[in-house]
């Protein structure tokens, strides 16, 4: 930083307002966050925030000052081949190998990361790829999901909201390496910006949860953008502004303030239930799908009910012991539907719980689907539920979505779906169809849950 | 050597020949007294006293080499698949030319005895590179090679002689290399208790003593020669280790990945577990367990306190390395063995404690500097143990395997009726013939040979008559037999005293006839039971635990005949 | 002291190194070249690497491409199956050859005891040339005077010929300021193809005027009394032993990984396994520098091959194969490890070209060198030479197996590696690692490098690198056999990376 100018490293600007546009572009169609996230829970974000801790790693990499400038093109075609195989082998492979727990350990992801390296290596050079080879298998073991639901059962909100902020920022801790001071001022740099923005959010926003989300995301941006200043870099870009010590402050407050309010934009439910525990929802008989780990549960199964239009209804749920570990693993959100399809969403309100309702439309087949989400406490713990009725026209058979993994479409799809927990809709209704709640109360009382 | 030109370096010519020299020429009489060995075990196991562990290993060797699914995984996963592994050859090779291979277990026989004349080899070599002359090398040795307990392992087939070889031998290099320093002796020690892991698991108890030792000797040393001892010490665990550590990693995966378990040796079904809660019905008190430890401790080598108190004035007062390397190999197996029976894992069988002998008698190499009066100790230490031994083998509170090779000794029949010890053969070869003579297609018979009932697979000349859990597909045999054409069933009493078989576990009652659509083919006495071994012919389709769906659970006496 | 001009071209500064250092007359120097990159083609051309392939050797490759082109055509699980079956089996009987001559090694290592060098005195000794090829050295150049200094040898029986390329500017540069010594020259080589280190090691031989002859690496730094301990070896050894080869070591060991891993890979090539070689009457293949040659015998079996990037390994099979023997002596010369890991596959990659380039070359004439060399010597030439690099290519192999024996494979795929193969790799790729692990781990306990130890137990990891290395020779000897890559020196003074 001269006193020239603010000297930028072209290529983390690039990262950045490529991270700035995606964010707009996100936050151009309503965004819905997932339900129920907590104030105080930013678990969900893990797999947002590795990704950016993994982009910040990548760009502070400078090549070693005793290095000898060699490039071998043909090391680069050696070493970038091994890693394409095994990566796309594992794409194609995991699902077929490990079934309904493929959602569990996504093999898909460790692929995404061995092509990644293997592109590396064969673009920017061997000891680019490397060199980042670290951090983007941080990145890759940070958001398997199975990693994420070890933090999940840590009881104090604090100490989890810690440990899931040390496990997401694995990649840069990894990728920096023993550049410890560095490493240390991003960090600090980092959160207290984005917490000071998420504090400023959580005042000004109706809603506490997406603050929380927010904090994690901006820590991210904030630690990147930080670095922008501070990485010794040879100035690539002179951008003339007469900038004093404040004003460096200034910019990054402003940067990583709109990005977090942006991302505050963002109406989400809240997570408390009626006080009373109710009765969980568990299948009679077997379920067609079981994820079961340590402490947090999930099934899905086919329930039969009287209910209009359709008799039977798809149901999944996530049982875990407290509001985080069920959460979590949003699982629920890899539903594939049958055929592409927007849905329109609303929230109904139905003895006491705040249930979020997506209603799906096929304009090809004509089927419709009505998703419906809630959270509560039971007496199992706490249980997120998925209930989907669908109804056909003119009484074609019932088609549900399915949760079986697809090859390759999965690891691309819903990685980014799974990264940002988000979905994108085609519209908010602001009054609910009368027969929406009607649905619900027939369901909850055939459930036996009043 | 004459090819290396090493300016700055004159080898020692002595060095140099005796080196090279040093393993090259084998004397006479190791060959001498396996075959001597062998030749005991021959008569022993022909009149009937045959070690059921022994026949175990050789009825899986078989397995492994004959029979409709030959593979190596045939050789289980309960005990170390080395013993097996070696008699599999002697059973490819002459099983068809000398029955007695398979059915007497003479391949067994063979196995051990090689051990055991290797065993006193290496003692005999132990002794004099101590730079004792020859004539304490013969007398150690001899102590070792006419022990009556020594000669009952040695020529029984079982897995003890072997074990107690590696262990010397271990024990041997670990001292060369106390004295000289060279890693090679190191590597080869850790060498060969690898192989001894594979034989039996309780050399980890060894390994883990002489693992301690050679840390702390190393770090001594390293102390002494100025150099870091931490790192070396640690270089030196290591080079001791890593055999026994592949060794190690090598069986419990590849167990792991055939069986499913990753220590079969624990396992509930056929492991210690199994046979403590069989036999060891109810734990015994402390003190009687004590008593029991002592006793045959005593018993095998009365005079073993005197040894190891002078052992330790000897060692404390000349800073002898052998009584450390002894302790440290040997002492740890029978510290290991005694926490063991202490502590209920295992039962107070005597052979457990056959380390101590060795420990003893090579212990008596501290003496000789004593002269006359070493002479005298070693040989009433010596006297003392054969004397006991002998004694104590022949009692039947705390002798059980060895009392039919002590029985035959005496002129008495071979005692019967304990597990373990000798199993009868004559029923078992009845059936054998039987199935023989009247079962016509191959994989036709299921049978256990994990249970007592592996005997019959021994006795019978067809081996690709039996299913047995070395087979492939077992599991799904198992529970449909009928269907994967399984026609009969081996069973004996479902009681306590015998081991179970894979077939009256998955099949209660079928020795009682309880299970629909079997037919009793063939039955014959043991054990003072006149129809211990029934055979029975499966007429239809049959699935496990069906027992109680019988018509009525028929009760057979002796006087009904098979069913056509 | 000669000073530069910053703004001086290439030609003056060679115009002002002649100057201070006159070189041989035009004619003597074209004669000098045409026998350094022609010579042994000339007197021996079946043992010259000019051509890769022979005739017949051309023919046997095609066949066997084609028969395996047409078996995997018609059976591939049959074709895929035995050639990997091969290959394991290869790699098996590589790792018994080497575990033998290791344990024969290690007990030829440890039953010896240094003594003293006898007193020698100036006039006894005979006159010793050292070669110093040096291309684009300008870092440690400078150190060279150093080493040279340090040499316990009279100067006036010593003669130290620095060979740099006539138009390698770098290194001239670097001389110029230099004070050299006074037995010390700079022979300028005439710019010519093929631009090796041996070619440029014949033309100073050709120039050598000493009975012995060693070469040494600008950043070498040899034992003061190494020259010595090898006059004093060739007198006890007799006159059929006309080359010794002393020991290789890193001194800077402990910079990183890589280096350690390097060091420990040739603490057991040099401590151990050369003299197991020794101690078999194997042809030992020689080691880059430090090899002491009597001047007549090299120029009798025809010098260096320019051709070949390892010549050192192809001499040690030469002399050989005429009848001479080479030893080992205990003496430590110390080198720098290759600290960066590109670099390193580099290196490696030259080496095990070169390596596979000494074995196709030897192998021209089989019954021929099945003959000269002994049926035990053909075997551990073909697998410690000629097979190494392909046997890392195998352990890659083997560890694929192993991966896939965990993973499990779609049916289809298990077609292809069907299960007793599996097994066999599987097997393989354990034990072979686990022995190599150890025999690592040995040399390094018997070298008191306990330190090294666990660069020892991750072993495997650097033969990751080894493998990336014999994929990349195995193409260069295709594609360009002769490229000698350069490997960049003087990283180890930067410190940890």
């Amino acid at each position: 930083m001269t006193g020239r100018g603010l000297a930028i490293d072209r290529r983390s600007l690039a990262g950045f307002a490529g991270y700035v546009v995606v964010v707009c572009v996100a936050c151009s169609s309503s965004i819905r966050d997932s339900i129920g996230q907590s104030a105080v829970d930013p678990l969900p974000a893990v797999t947002l925030v590795a990704p950016l801790a993994t982009l910040v790693a990548l760009f502070s990499w400078r090549v070693p000052a005793a290095t000898p400038r060699v490039q071998d093109p043909e090391t680069d075609i050696i070493l970038s081949v091994p890693p394409l195989l095994l990566g796309v082998w594992l794409v194609y492979w995991g699902p077929r190998k490990l079934g309904d727990q493929f959602f569990l350990f996504r093999p898909d992801l460790i692929g995404l990361f061995l092509v990644s390296v293997a592109l590396a290596s064969l673009l920017l050079g061997a000891r680019f790829a490397a060199g980042a080879a670290r951090s983007l298998a941080a990145c890759a073991l940070v958001c398997c999901p199975v990693v994420q639901l070890s933090v999940a059962g840590i009881d104090p909100g604090a100490l989890r909201v810690a440990a899931a902020s040390t496990l997401a920022c694995l990649p840069l801790v990894v990728g920096l390496g023993r550049s410890w001071p560095r490493l240390a001022v991003l960090l600090v740099g980092g959160v207290a910006a984005g917490a000071a923005v998420g504090a400023l959010a959580a005042s000004i926003t109706p809603s506490p949860s997406a603050a929380g989300f927010s904090a994690a995301t901006t820590a991210c941006a904030g630690a990147f953008f930080v670095h922008l200043l501070l990485v010794p870099s040879s100035p690539r870009v002179l951008v003339p502004l007469a900038v004093t010590r404040l004003r460096r402050i200034a910019v990054v407050a402003v940067v990583a303030g709109s990005v977090g309010l942006l991302d505050t934009l963002v109406p989400a439910l809240s997570l408390a239930g009626p006080a009373r525990p109710r009765p969980p929802l568990s299948p009679r008989g077997r379920s067609q799908l079981e994820i079961v780990r340590p402490g947090v549960a999930v099934r899905r199964w086919v329930v039969a009910m009287p209910l209009v239009p359709s008799d039977h209804a798809l149901v999944v749920t996530t049982t875990g012991p407290s509001a985080a570990a069920s959460l979590t693993y949003p699982i629920d959100s890899l539903l594939a539907w049958p055929d592409p399809v927007c849905p329109t969403r609303y929230v109904v309100r139905s003895d006491g719980l705040d249930v979020a309702v997506s209603l799906y439309t096929s304009a090809f087949t004509g089927y419709r689907w009505e998703e419906f989400e809630w959270g509560w406490s039971t007496a199992a713990g706490y249980q997120r539920v998925d209930l989907v009725v669908s109804s056909s026209p003119a009484g074609n058979g019932l088609v549900f979505p399915t949760l079986h993994p697809e090859v390759v479409l999965d690891a691309l799809r819903t990685s980014t779906d799974f990264v940002a927990n988000r979905q994108v809709d085609c519209g908010v209704l602001p009054v609910p169809p009368r027969e929406t709640g009607a649905t619900l109360e027939a369901f909850l009382a055939a459930a036996g849950t009043r | 050597m004459a090819a290396i030109v090493l300016a700055g370096r004159r080898l020692p010519p002595r060095a140099a020949a005796v080196a090279l020299r040093r393993q090259r020429s084998l004397p006479w009489w190791p060959p001498l007294l396996a075959g001597a060995y062998v030749v005991l075990g021959i008569l022993a196991s022909s009149r009937g006293a045959v070690a059921g562990d022994a026949l175990a290993r050789v009825v899986n060797a078989d397995l492994v080499v004959a029979g409709t699914n030959p593979h190596f995984a045939a050789v289980g996963f309960v005990w170390g698949p080395l013993p097996s592994l070696i008699e599999a050859p002697l059973l490819l090779l002459f099983n068809g030319s000398v029955p007695g291979m398979l059915a007497n277990g003479y391949a067994g026989v063979i196995m051990s005895s090689g051990f055991g004349a290797w065993l006193v080899w290496h003692v005999y070599r132990f002794v004099r590179e101590e730079g004792a002359g020859a004539g304490w090398g013969a007398m150690i040795a001899a102590g070792i090679a006419l022990n009556p307990m020594i000669v009952i392992y040695a020529i029984s087939g079982m897995s003890e002689v072997p074990f107690l070889c590696t262990l010397v031998a271990a024990l041997r290099h670990l001292v060369s290399w106390m004295r000289r320093g060279r890693s090679s002796e190191l590597a080869l020690a850790g060498c060969w208790l690898g192989a001894g892991y594979l034989i039996r698991y309780e050399t980890l108890a060894a390994a883990a003593g002489a693992m301690v030792l050679t840390a702390g000797f190393s770090s001594y040393r390293a102390r002494q020669a100025g150099l870091p001892r931490t790192r070396q010490a640690i270089a030196d665990a290591l080079v001791f280790a890593i055999p026994v550590l592949v060794a190690f990693v090598l069986f419990t995966g590849v167990s792991w990945w055939f069986t499913g378990q990753l220590f079969g040796e624990f396992s509930q079904e056929y492991g210690n577990p199994f046979f403590v809660r069989t036999l060891g019905a109810g734990m015994l008190p402390p003190s009687q367990v004590a008593g029991i430890i002592s006793t045959d401790i005593l018993g095998l080598e009365p005079l073993f306190p005197v040894v190891v108190a002078l052992g330790v004035g000897v060692a404390l007062r000349w800073r002898s390395e052998i009584f450390l390397a002894l302790v440290a190999v040997l002492g740890a197996v029978a510290a290991f063995e005694v926490y063991s029976v202490a502590t209920g894992s295992i039962l107070t069988w005597l052979r457990f404690f056959i380390s101590v002998i060795p420990f003893t008698t090579l212990a008596l190499v501290l003496f000789r500097p004593w002269r006359l009066l070493g002479v005298a100790l070693a040989v009433a230490v010596i006297g003392a143990s054969f004397a006991g031994s002998w004694a104590i083998t022949g009692n039947p509170a705390y002798a059980n395997s060895e009392l039919p090779y002590r029985a035959l000794a005496t002129g008495t029949p071979p005692y019967l009726a304990t597990v373990n010890g000798a199993i009868e053969l004559p029923g078992a070869r009845a059936v054998a013939h039987w199935l023989d003579a009247e079962v016509a297609d191959a994989n036709t018979v299921l049978v256990d040979n994990q249970g007592n009932t592996f005997t019959v697979i021994a006795e019978s000349r067809r081996s690709d008559l039996f299913v047995t859990p070395a087979s492939r597909n077992f599991e799904s045999t198992l529970e449909a037999p009928y269907q994967h054409g399984v026609r009969y069933f081996v069973t004996i009493p479902p009681t306590l005293g015998a081991a179970y078989s894979i077939v009256n576990r998955y099949y209660p009652g079928i020795w009682r006839g309880c299970v629909r659509d079997t037919q009793l083919a063939y039955t014959v006495g043991q054990r003072g039971d006149p129809s211990y071994w029934r055979v029975y012919r499966l007429t239809g389709p049959v699935s496990p635990g069906n027992s109680g769906d019988a018509p009525a659970c028929r009760s057979i006496s002796a006087s009904i005949l098979p069913a056509s | 002291m000669l000073g530069h001009a910053v703004e001086d071209s290439p030609d003056e500064r060679r115009k002002r190194l002649i100057a201070h250092h006159p070189q041989p007359a035009e004619q003597a120097r074209a004669e000098a070249l045409d026998l350094a990159i022609h010579g042994l083609e000339r007197t021996r051309p079946e043992m010259s690497a000019r051509r890769t392939l022979v005739g017949w050797q051309r023919s046997a490759m095609a066949v066997t491409c084609a028969v395996l082109a047409l078996g995997f055509a018609m059976q591939p699980v049959l074709t895929g199956s035995i050639l990997i079956s091969l290959l394991v089996a290869l790699y098996v009987a590589a790792m018994v050859e080497r575990s033998v001559v290791f344990a024969r090694g290690l007990r030829a290592v440890e039953f010896l005891i240094r003594r003293p060098l006898p007193p020698m005195s100036d006039e006894e000794l005979p006159r010793y040339t050292i070669l110093v090829p040096a291309y684009r050295e300008a870092e440690v150049v400078g150190h060279l005077v150093e080493s040279l200094g340090a040499l316990d040898y009279p100067p006036d029986k010593l003669e130290v010929l620095l060979l740099v390329e006539e138009d390698d500017d770098l290194t001239i540069s670097a001389l110029l300021p230099l004070d050299l010594p006074s037995f010390a020259r700079v022979l300028l080589v005439p710019a010519s193809e093929p631009r090796t280190k041996p070619k440029a090691c014949n033309y100073g031989l050709h120039f050598a005027t000493g009975e012995l002859v060693t070469i040494y690496d600008a950043e070498d730094r040899p034992e003061p009394l190494q020259l010595r301990r090898a006059v004093d070896a060739f007198r006890r050894a007799g006159p059929r032993t006309v080359c010794l080869q002393a020991r290789l070591q890193y001194y800077n060991a402990r910079q990183n990984m890589l280096t350690r891993w390097f060091t420990v890979d040739y603490t057991t090539w040099f401590a151990i396994f050369l003299p197991g070689l020794a101690s078999f009457g194997l042809p030992v293949p020689l080691g880059g520098t430090s090899n002491h040659i009597r001047a007549e015998s090299l120029v009798a079996v025809g010098g260096w091959d320019p051709y070949n990037v390892t010549e050192d390994a192809d001499l040690g099979i030469r002399l050989v194969r005429s009848g001479l023997r080479t030893g080992i002596i205990d003496s430590v010369t110390y080198e720098e490890a290759n600290s960066d890991g590109l670099n390193w596959v580099r290196q490696r990659s030259r080496w095990y070209k070169g390596y596979m380039q000494t074995w196709l070359v030897h192998a021209r004439q089989p019954v021929r060198m099945l003959r000269e060399l002994g049926p035990h010597g053909f075997v551990s030439v073909t697998l410690l030479t000629g097979a190494t690099p392909l046997l890392s290519g195998v352990n890659l192999l083997s560890w694929t197996c192993t991966i896939i024996f965990i993973i499990g494979t779609p049916s289809s795929l298990a077609q292809v590696f069907p299960a007793p193969v599996v097994y066999f790799g599987t097997a393989a790729a354990f034990f072979g690692n686990a022995t190599v692990v150890y025999v690592s781990l040995i040399a390094c306990r018997q070298t008191h490098q306990g330190h090294l130890a666990w660069a020892a137990l991750t072993y495997p990891l650097y033969w990751v690198l080894m493998a990336v290395a014999a994929v990349k020779s195995l193409w260069q000897l295709v594609a360009r056999p002769s490229y000698w890559e350069k490997t960049v020196h003087g990283l180890a003074r930067a410190g940890p990376g």
